[in-house]
């Protein structure tokens, strides 16, 4: 089931309405939760519900066993028990593929002419999400960092919890299982404020998301008849509609969890406002890179090594962060072209100076803060080529072609600055801007009444008239 | 949670009063132009109130051109009545949201004698026909309509009645305030060229022949059938000449006529051969030009409303 459909509208009344009829039975709650959660997922296709239940199951023994033994060794087989589930089932289910024509194509090389089976295999929506919250399950008890429940119907919804379940945020079982337990309650602030964030969601989704779409997949479709400025609008706009999609899923997802009194953490904080690129990493995706800080980064050493080993840590960490996006070496490549830009800042140790907000007094002191946004911003963007070329030469033809006509003048004019979609994007920055040290950029709960349901309806009525409702899918849906 | 619930029901009636109003203004200031069947392909705009037509036409762009060029006022003249035609072309017509149109019709208050059903043979078996989200844009705002559609039998509501409403917001409704008029070419066809004949059908029938459309559309046209016979209003089905022939998918639907013959005791006339290779008639391979309107009515239609009145 898409957030962007009629059908999702219906669902998630019926689904609160219930839900909030049995305030007072907390079982019952998780229960309703568990299967709506179920039949959410099960729109899309039921078939694969059976491995969100076989990563569930393994989770949740594995999870009782390991608080029930000291052993080490025994621990240590039940941890490796359920990576191997979770990361079995995610690597042949996305992975396989691409090991076996690699392999093929690597036996080519050496001149082996291999027949390997190919199967026709569906990436089940949404399996690096869930596969990566139940693994963080166990290795959080094996830490000893949290105690696994006994609550299967608890553990379930965590597991499969509807608004997060296709593309996150990734929840830790230490923030998400706790709230499982205990009864909620009806916080009308909260669930105002999670409307509102739903809201702006949506407006990143369908209006900036899938309008910037359609210029970025016409440049990059066609980037061999365009010249230098064409191609970095493209990749621009392609900024702009990951960036729509993704925290626009995320914000409709916090924003729905929030109506069932439920609170996710927060995955995007406004990332294009970053000075370098390593607040930009602070910012974007938070619920992945913090998962693979501290089950991989910190695991491997950190920066709790030498200087040398610290490179290479980072290079892991962006490297397999690359991959988990996809089974194609872009993503590699989008991995790698990441550390080349974080490692200097490393090597500097300019990687933690931006930590803070930025002030509007900071602002007016120092001007050349903009300066550095737009330079980080310009470096994602080059970025993200790769992340959405088909090949990785393809991306270096873009980028070459880019570079070499940019200021030729372009042979297919894009008037994007009559389009709703600049508007909209402008619209974006400048809330975002303002609200730059809350949660989302809707969170105006403060402004004078009618600003504030001016504001509302304006966005509503924009999402109205400039939306584009064909059911497009969220880009993360493949991940 | 009381106070919650009010807010959201309060924005909801905020924005859809916002919409509403909006859109009911840009669809009276098109109602402010001249607007009649003959130059305009929209149905809502012209369809009355309490009034009687001695038939109705209902199809595809095929019974939008005995409208289209003023061929409207010609065939009223030749066959000395009134009309009403329904037929929605480029695209935008099935079986369906025939079925609306007149139901909207007689919700209205009018009243005919009888409906001319001029059969296209993809309206059975083409599903994007039926999908077309875009098949109510170009009609002006009406609650009854939007009634109409909510209840009737259309596939794919939510995006129809979604684009029908916010249609009213795009750059024509918005600019010049009026609905769409047809830019259709009322030339003579240069050559027959049966390439173009195959890539026609291919365009029509992406997907082949869709037999469970079909079945899905025959409800339908049992439904339309059913329908008008309670308001003792006599359908004849009529298929118009093309330069070719037979369309694909032909022997099924006239089949399926047979059928309803019996059960429903209409009738049926196949006129697909009269006009085989006779370019003159017809502005592509199966769209009579206004010459072939003109001829076909006389020819065809007249008498079959003659004898039909003669009853």
């Amino acid at each position: 089931m898409l957030f962007n459909s009629l059908v999702f509208f219906v669902f998630l009344i019926v689904v609160f309405t219930v839900y909030w009829l049995f305030r007072n039975q907390l079982k019952l709650q998780n229960v309703i939760v568990l299967v709506s959660s179920y039949v959410f997922y099960g729109w899309w296709d039921w078939r694969f519900l059976s491995l969100i239940v076989i990563s569930s199951l393994a989770d949740y023994f594995i999870g009782i066993w390991l608080s029930r033994t000291e052993e080490k060794t025994k621990r240590k087989l039940l941890l490796a028990l359920s990576i191997l589930v979770n990361i079995g089932i995610l690597g042949f289910f996305k992975y396989f593929n691409f090991f076996v024509d690699s392999a093929t194509d690597l036996l080519s090389q050496f001149g082996f002419q291999a027949n390997p089976t190919s199967l026709r295999i569906i990436l089940p929506v949404g399996i690096s999400f869930y596969t990566f919250q139940t693994l963080s399950y166990s290795i959080d008890i094996y830490r000893r960092q949290i105690e696994p429940t006994k609550d299967i119907i608890a553990f379930f919804a965590f597991v499969s919890f509807f608004p997060q379940l296709v593309a996150g945020p990734i929840e830790r079982a230490r923030n998400l299982v706790p709230q499982f337990l205990k009864k909620r309650t009806f916080d009308q602030e909260n669930a105002s404020d999670g409307i509102r964030q739903m809201l702006w969601g949506f407006f990143k989704k369908i209006v900036i998301a899938d309008n910037a779409a359609v210029y970025a997949n016409e440049i990059f479709a066609n980037y061999g008849d365009h010249t230098g400025g064409t191609l970095l609008l493209g990749a621009v706009l392609f900024g702009f509609q990951i960036y729509g999609d993704f925290s626009g899923y995320s914000d409709i997802a916090i924003g729905t969890a929030r109506l069932f009194g439920f609170n996710l953490m927060q995955n995007f904080a406004f990332p294009y406002f970053s000075r370098d690129i390593a607040e930009f990493w602070r910012r974007w995706h938070i619920s992945l890179s913090t998962w693979f800080r501290d089950y991989v980064y910190i695991p491997i050493g950190g920066s709790r090594v030498s200087r040398l080993k610290q490179i290479r840590n980072v290079f892991v960490i962006f490297l397999v962060s690359g991959f988990w996006h996809g089974a194609n070496y872009t993503f590699i490549a989008w991995g790698a072209a990441h550390a080349l830009l974080f490692v200097p800042l490393l090597v500097f140790n300019k990687n933690r100076r931006y930590t803070q907000h930025i002030e509007n007094r900071e602002l007016l002191r120092n001007p050349q803060i903009i300066l550095k946004i737009f330079l980080t911003f310009l470096l994602v963007t080059v970025a993200w080529i790769f992340f959405r070329a088909q090949t990785i030469s393809e991306a270096f033809e873009y980028i070459i072609k880019m570079i070499q006509t940019l200021f030729e003048s372009p042979v297919k004019k894009f008037n994007i600055s009559a389009q709703p979609v600049f508007f909209a994007i402008i619209l974006m920055i400048i809330l975002e801007w303002i609200n730059r040290k809350e949660k989302h950029g809707l969170q105006i709960k403060n402004w004078p009444v009618v600003a504030r349901w001016s504001v509302y309806v304006f966005i509503a009525l924009f999402i109205f008239m400039y939306g584009k409702f064909e059911q497009t899918e969220f880009i993360y849906f493949a991940f | 949670m009381t106070r919650f619930l009010l807010k959201i029901a309060l924005f909801w009636i905020l924005l859809i009063g916002l919409i509403y109003s909006a859109a009911k203004v840009a669809s009276r200031n098109a109602e402010r132009k001249d607007y009649s069947n003959y130059n305009i392909e929209d149905n809502v705009i012209i369809t009355p109130k309490n009034e009687h037509f001695d038939f109705l036409m209902l199809g595809l762009s095929h019974a939008r051109n005995f409208s289209r060029h003023r061929n409207h006022q010609r065939v009223e003249e030749i066959l000395n009545c009134r009309f009403l035609n329904y037929g929605k072309g480029g695209g935008d017509g099935n079986i369906a949201n025939q079925y609306v149109f007149l139901n909207y019709f007689l919700s209205r208050g009018n009243t005919t004698n009888r409906i001319f059903y001029v059969l296209s043979m993809p309206m059975f078996f083409a599903e994007r026909l039926d999908e077309n989200a875009f098949t109510y844009q170009y009609e002006k705002l009406d609650p009854l309509f939007f009634y109409h559609v909510l209840t009737g039998p259309d596939v794919n509501k939510g995006e129809k009645l979604y684009t029908y409403v916010r249609s009213k917001f795009d750059k024509h409704w918005r600019m010049k305030y009026g609905p769409w008029s047809a830019k259709i070419s009322d030339n003579v066809l240069e050559k027959f060229d049966t390439a173009q004949i195959i890539n026609g059908f291919k365009r029509a029938y992406v997907n082949g022949l869709e037999f469970d459309t079909f079945e899905k559309n025959k409800k339908l046209m049992r439904k339309t059938i059913d329908l008008a016979q309670k308001k003792d209003i006599e359908v004849t089905f009529i298929v118009t000449p093309s330069t070719f022939g037979e369309w694909p998918g032909h022997e099924h639907v006239m089949e399926f006529m047979n059928d309803l013959k019996k059960e429903f005791g209409i009738e049926v006339y196949d006129f697909s051969r009269v006009y085989l290779h006779q370019n003159e008639y017809f502005y592509d391979h199966h769209h009579l030009n206004s010459d072939g309107v003109v001829k076909f009515t006389k020819e065809y239609l007249k008498p079959i409303l003659n004898k039909q009145k003669s009853k």
